[in-house]
């Protein structure tokens, strides 16, 4: 009989199979990055211990299926001698998810890569809330990294201002705008406020710099959430600049582990307290 | 019109064909060529216009009907 190491179990990352001789260990891949040096040792590790295949989970982890409870300890330490990540379960504050970014795609106004790794290392595993927490970061309004369907997502936008006399009135911009934001009158870009979404395309893309940016920032969603009870994430913080991304998710943790009860996830407590009253804690 | 201009000519394109046909001749337009792309697949006028920022081109604009034409110059 194998020593249960309790204080390791409590880290999570453990899930027992319906075969109860059984376990599915999971790993984390901040911003959903593996290395191919690790990337090989977890094939490994499925290869020697497993039945030679993993799953990939919605959070961008990975998941080694058919691990033997009697292996466990054996096989966490393997993990964490290649320096590979433990992946949480329960209620902890779980893998920050993230999109490629902007050293990847040409759409990313931040690196959000670099930013989940801050997140993580201020927010992973963070406990004492009363359910699962789950934080995605993505580089643009595309959202491709799904931050309205997390308990906390982060979406970046970039404001700009508009200088008239360079615009040629060529109707690039109007043509590329998703929101059909932009209209040329007058052989002049006119654009409607209301209806953009700070993507920043038309800085990115305007040939003659007429349209130039200005601030960027996050946009924070709260209480989105997908599974049985899905709903989608509500505006919080609008622009929030990257240095106090950190500052204004620890004000969302904090009232949730100050306020919320018992098995509640933040979308479940902010529909039981109403979103003004948590939006008033936030500010 | 001039022998200097080509034309090219990708409605109905998708990409990822849109970039694979257009990288090249944007490459090599050289000094007093100009490049005609006619195209109806709206999210490869912006890929083609920052390959023209990144390559120092001139560009225009220019919406007919469906489609869009492109036009590049050195």
């Amino acid at each position: 009989m194998t020593k249960i190491d309790y204080d390791d179990l409590k880290r999570g990352g453990i899930i027992q199979q319906r075969d109860s001789d059984y376990v599915i260990l999971r790993i984390r891949n901040i911003a959903g990055r593996v290395d191919s040096d690790n990337l090989a040792k977890i094939g490994e590790i499925a290869e020697k211990y497993g039945k030679g295949y993993v799953r990939c989970t919605t959070m961008q982890g990975i998941e080694i299926p058919w691990i033997k409870f009697d292996d466990l300890s054996k096989v966490r330490k393997e993990l964490d001698d290649a320096g590979i990540l433990h992946g949480a379960c329960g209620p902890r504050v779980r893998t920050i998810m993230s999109c490629p970014g902007s050293s990847l795609c040409k759409y990313g106004l931040f690196d959000t890569t670099k930013i989940a790794k801050k997140l993580d290392d201020a927010f992973f595993g963070k406990e004492k809330i009363k359910h699962k927490t789950k934080i995605s970061v993505t580089a643009c309004p595309n959202s491709c990294a799904l931050p309205r369907a997390h308990d906390i997502g982060l979406i970046a936008r970039l404001d700009m201002e508009f200088d008239e006399s360079k615009c040629t009135g060529c109707g690039l911009c109007a043509e590329i705008c998703k929101r059909k934001a932009i209209e040329i009158v007058d052989k002049k870009a006119t654009i409607t406020w209301e209806k953009c979404n700070y993507c920043g395309k038309c800085p990115n893309t305007c040939p003659f710099k007429a349209w130039k940016a200005t601030r960027r920032g996050f946009d924070i969603y709260v209480g989105g959430r997908m599974g049985g009870e899905a709903q989608l994430g509500q505006l919080a913080m609008h622009f929030v600049p990257e240095t106090e991304v950190i500052d204004a998710i620890q004000k969302c943790t904090d009232v949730l582990v100050n306020h919320a009860k018992d098995g509640e996830r933040l979308s479940t407590f902010i529909n039981r307290v109403g979103f003004e009253w948590f939006k008033e804690r936030i500010e | 019109m001039s022998d200097k201009t080509k034309k090219l000519d990708l409605r109905g394109e998708k990409c990822p064909f849109t970039l694979i046909h257009t990288r090249e001749p944007i490459e090599q337009i050289k000094e007093g060529e100009i490049l005609e792309i006619l195209i109806d697949y709206v999210p490869a006028i912006e890929t083609i216009g920052q390959l023209a920022f990144k390559h120092n081109l001139k560009f225009d604009f220019e919406r007919i009907d469906d489609y869009v034409k492109l036009t590049l110059r050195k």
